[in-house]
C-alpha cells in the first residue's frame, strides 16, 4: 500500500472526513473551494493535527492517533508546495534553496541552482523575480530538501494560461525522477489530470469518489464529480417505465438504469452527426458565446425544456452555419446517482 | 555640571530596551504558539502593567523588593541584590511598565507574518528556533522596530514606577524625569527647561540610530 489516509477533524461547522487507500504515487484531490482539499494536505505534512485518524505513506507511520504517533512537520520530509509558494523574500534564491537542506549545502544548492535554471539568479530576491522562476525557486527549494513525499497544493493557481502550461510540463518532467509520492490538490480539473493517475474526489470534507482518473473522468460516478470535472450539460432525471426522462429538457431515451438522479453529457460528446446509436437534440433558441478559437453554443434541446445544453462549434465552422439538430452517442451519456 | 540624570536615564533605556527585546519576542513566539484560553489569560497578564497607574505598579513592586519582605530580603541576603533605591530598581520598574508595548507590538507582528512561511520552513525541516529568527523575524521586522523603540521610548520616560521603586537619589537613581519633578519642585525652571532640551535631543538621537541599526540587523 503506498498511501493509507484516514483523517477526521471537527472544525465546528466543517468537518473533515477523508478516507483513502491506494498504491499510486500520483494522487490527485479535487475539490471545490473550501471541501477541505488543503487541510487534508496539511493534516498530510503535520502543520495541521487530525482529531483521530492514521496517516501512512510508503509504509512510514506519519500519525496515529491510536498510539500516539504524530511526527513532526520537520522530521515528516514532506515538501509542500504552497499556492503562494512561500518562498522567503528576505532571503536571497541561493539562501532560499539551502534553508532546507542539511549537508554538503553549497554542493548540493550548486547542483540543483543548475538543474533549475536558477544560476544566474542565485543572489536575487524572489521579490525580483518573475511568477514562473518565483515557481521554479519553490520547487528547487522543495527537491533541495529531498522529500520522501511531496504536496502540490493548487500548484498553477497564480500563473497566467501560457506560464501555467509551460510550468505543468517542467513539473510534470521534474516528478518523473522523483520516487516518492506526490499528492496533488486543486479544484482545476485539467491539473488534476495532468498530474495524477489516482484521483480522489472530496465534498464538503468528504470523499465522494475515487479511483482511477482516467475513469472518474470518463464516467463520473455522481453529479459532484461531474461537475468537478468539467461537465458542462448536468440535469435532473429520473428513470420511468424502461426509460431515462430528464425533466430540465424534457427528453426521454431508453433506458434500463434504474438507479439514477442526474445526467451528464459533456460539451465535447455531441456530434453534428447521427452515428446510427445516438439520440438528437433539437437545437432550439441558441445562443453563441464567441471564443477565439472555439465558440459555445447555448441551446435549448426541446420546446419545454427549462435549461439549456451547449456544445462547442469550432471558430472554423462558420457561425451563420449553426446545425438545427445535434447528436449524442448513447454511450456518451453519464448516468449519475 | 552633573550629568548623571541622562547617564542613568540612558543606561535604563538601553537595558530595558535590550531586555524587553529577547523577552519580549521569546514570549510572543511561545504565546503566538498556543491556543484558546491560556493564551488570553497570558496575554492579559502580560498587558496590565501597561494599562494600570505606573504609581500602583511601583507600589506592588516596592512590595515585592523591599528588604524588610521576603523575595527582597532574600535577593539581598544570598546574591546581594538590591532592588530598591538602586539602578537595577530603575530598571526593574521602566522594564515592567514597558515590556507590554514590546511584547504586544511583537505579537501583533507575529500575528501579521504569513502562516504559510511558517509552515513551508517546518516542512523544509527548519528548527523551531531557526524559524522565528530567520523567517518569522525578518517578516515581522517593522513591528519588533516600532516595538523596540516605543519600549525605549518609555523606559527613558518612564517616572511613577520608578520613583516608587528606585526612589530619586541624586547621581544614584535620579533619572531626567526625576530630576524635572524635583527641579520644578524646587522652582528652577531654567534647570528643568535644560533636562528637557537634553531629554528631547538623545532620544531623537537614539531612536533614529535604532531604526537604523535595527532595520539593518533584522533584515539581515
Amino acid at each position: 500500500m503506498s498511501v493509507d489516509i484516514r483523517i477526521k477533524k471537527d472544525l465546528g461547522k466543517f468537518k473533515l472526513n477523508i478516507e483513502y487507500r491506494g498504491e499510486s504515487r500520483r494522487i490527485g484531490i479535487l475539490g471545490a473551494s473550501g471541501s477541505g482539499k488543503s487541510l487534508t494536505l496539511m493534516s498530510i505534512a503535520g502543520i495541521e493535527a487530525p482529531d483521530e485518524g492514521y496517516v501512512n505513506i510508503d509504509g512510514r507511520v506519519l500519525f496515529d492517533s491510536r498510539s500516539n504517533i504524530n511526527i513532526t512537520a520537520q522530521k515528516r520530509k514532506t515538501g509542500y508546495m504552497f499556492q503562494s509558494l512561500a518562498l522567503f523574500n528576505n532571503m536571497s534564491v541561493e539562501k532560499n534553496i539551502r534553508a532546507g537542506i542539511k549537508e554538503n549545502a553549497d554542493e548540493k544548492a550548486i547542483k540543483i541552482m543548475a538543474d533549475f535554471g536558477l544560476s544566474e539568479l542565485a543572489d536575487r530576491s524572489p521579490l525580483q523575480l518573475s511568477q514562473g522562476q518565483r515557481q521554479r525557486t519553490a520547487l528547487a527549494r522543495i527537491i533541495a530538501s529531498e522529500p520522501e513525499v511531496i504536496l502540490l497544493d493548487e500548484p498553477f493557481s497564480s500563473l497566467d494560461r501560457y506560464m501555467r502550461n509551460e510550468m505543468q510540463a517542467s513539473l510534470i518532467n521534474t516528478l518523473k525522477d522523483f520516487k516518492g509520492t506526490v499528492i496533488t490538490v486543486s479544484h482545476s480539473f485539467d491539473e488534476i489530470y495532468a498530474l495524477s493517475d489516482e484521483l480522489i474526489v472530496i465534498d464538503k470534507g468528504n470523499v465522494c469518489a475515487f479511483g482511477k482518473t482516467e475513469d472518474i473522468f470518463s464516467t463520473p460516478p455522481n453529479r459532484i464529480s461531474a461537475v468537478l470535472t468539467g461537465c458542462e450539460n448536468i440535469a435532473k432525471a429520473q428513470y420511468r417505465d424502461n426509460k431515462v426522462y430528464v425533466s430540465d429538457w424534457d427528453i426521454e431515451f431508453d433506458s434500463d438504469n434504474k438507479n439514477i438522479d442526474h445526467i451528464a453529457v459533456r460539451a465535447v460528446s455531441l456530434m453534428l452527426e447521427d452515428n446510427g446509436n445516438s439520440i438528437c437534440f433539437d437545437v432550439i433558441e441558441p445562443e453563441i458565446k464567441k471564443g477565439p478559437f472555439d465558440s459555445t453554443i447555448f441551446f435549448k434541446p426541446s420546446e419545454r425544456a427549462v435549461r439549456k445544453m451547449c456544445f462547442k462549434l469550432s471558430s472554423k465552422v462558420h457561425l451563420n452555419n449553426i446545425p438545427n439538430k445535434i447528436y449524442i452517442d448513447k454511450k456518451d451519456i453519464i448516468m449519475l446517482k | 555640571m552633573d550629568w548623571s540624570p541622562l547617564i542613568i536615564s540612558l543606561k535604563t533605556g538601553i537595558a530595558v530596551t535590550v531586555l524587553s527585546f529577547f523577552i519580549g519576542v521569546w514570549t510572543a513566539w511561545k504565546i503566538y504558539g498556543t491556543n484558546g484560553k491560556i493564551k488570553c489569560f497570558i496575554d492579559s497578564l502580560l498587558t496590565l502593567p501597561m494599562v494600570i497607574p505606573p504609581t500602583a505598579a511601583g507600589f506592588i513592586l516596592l512590595l515585592v523588593f523591599s528588604t524588610r519582605r521576603p523575595v527582597g530580603s532574600f535577593l539581598l541576603d544570598n546574591f546581594g541584590i538590591k532592588v530598591i533605591q538602586s539602578l537595577l530598581g530603575c530598571i526593574v520598574a521602566a522594564f515592567v511598565i514597558s515590556f507590554p508595548l514590546m511584547y504586544r507590538n511583537a505579537r501583533a507582528a507575529f500575528e501579521q507574518v504569513d502562516k504559510e512561511l511558517i509552515y513551508a520552513a517546518r516542512t523544509l525541516g527548519m528548527s523551531e528556533s531557526k524559524i522565528l529568527i530567520r523567517v518569522v523575524m525578518p517578516a515581522a521586522a517593522h513591528g519588533l522596530i516600532s516595538g523596540s523603540v516605543l519600549t525605549f521610548a518609555r523606559a527613558m520616560g518612564e517616572y511613577g514606577a520608578t520613583s516608587m521603586l528606585a526612589g530619586n537619589i541624586s547621581g544614584k537613581t535620579a533619572t531626567i524625569s526625576q530630576k524635572i519633578a524635583m527641579v520644578v519642585q524646587d522652582g528652577d525652571y531654567s534647570a528643568a527647561g535644560f533636562w528637557v532640551v537634553v531629554v528631547i535631543l538623545s532620544a531623537f538621537v537614539i531612536i533614529m540610530t535604532m531604526n537604523i541599526l535595527l532595520s539593518k540587523f533584522i533584515r539581515r
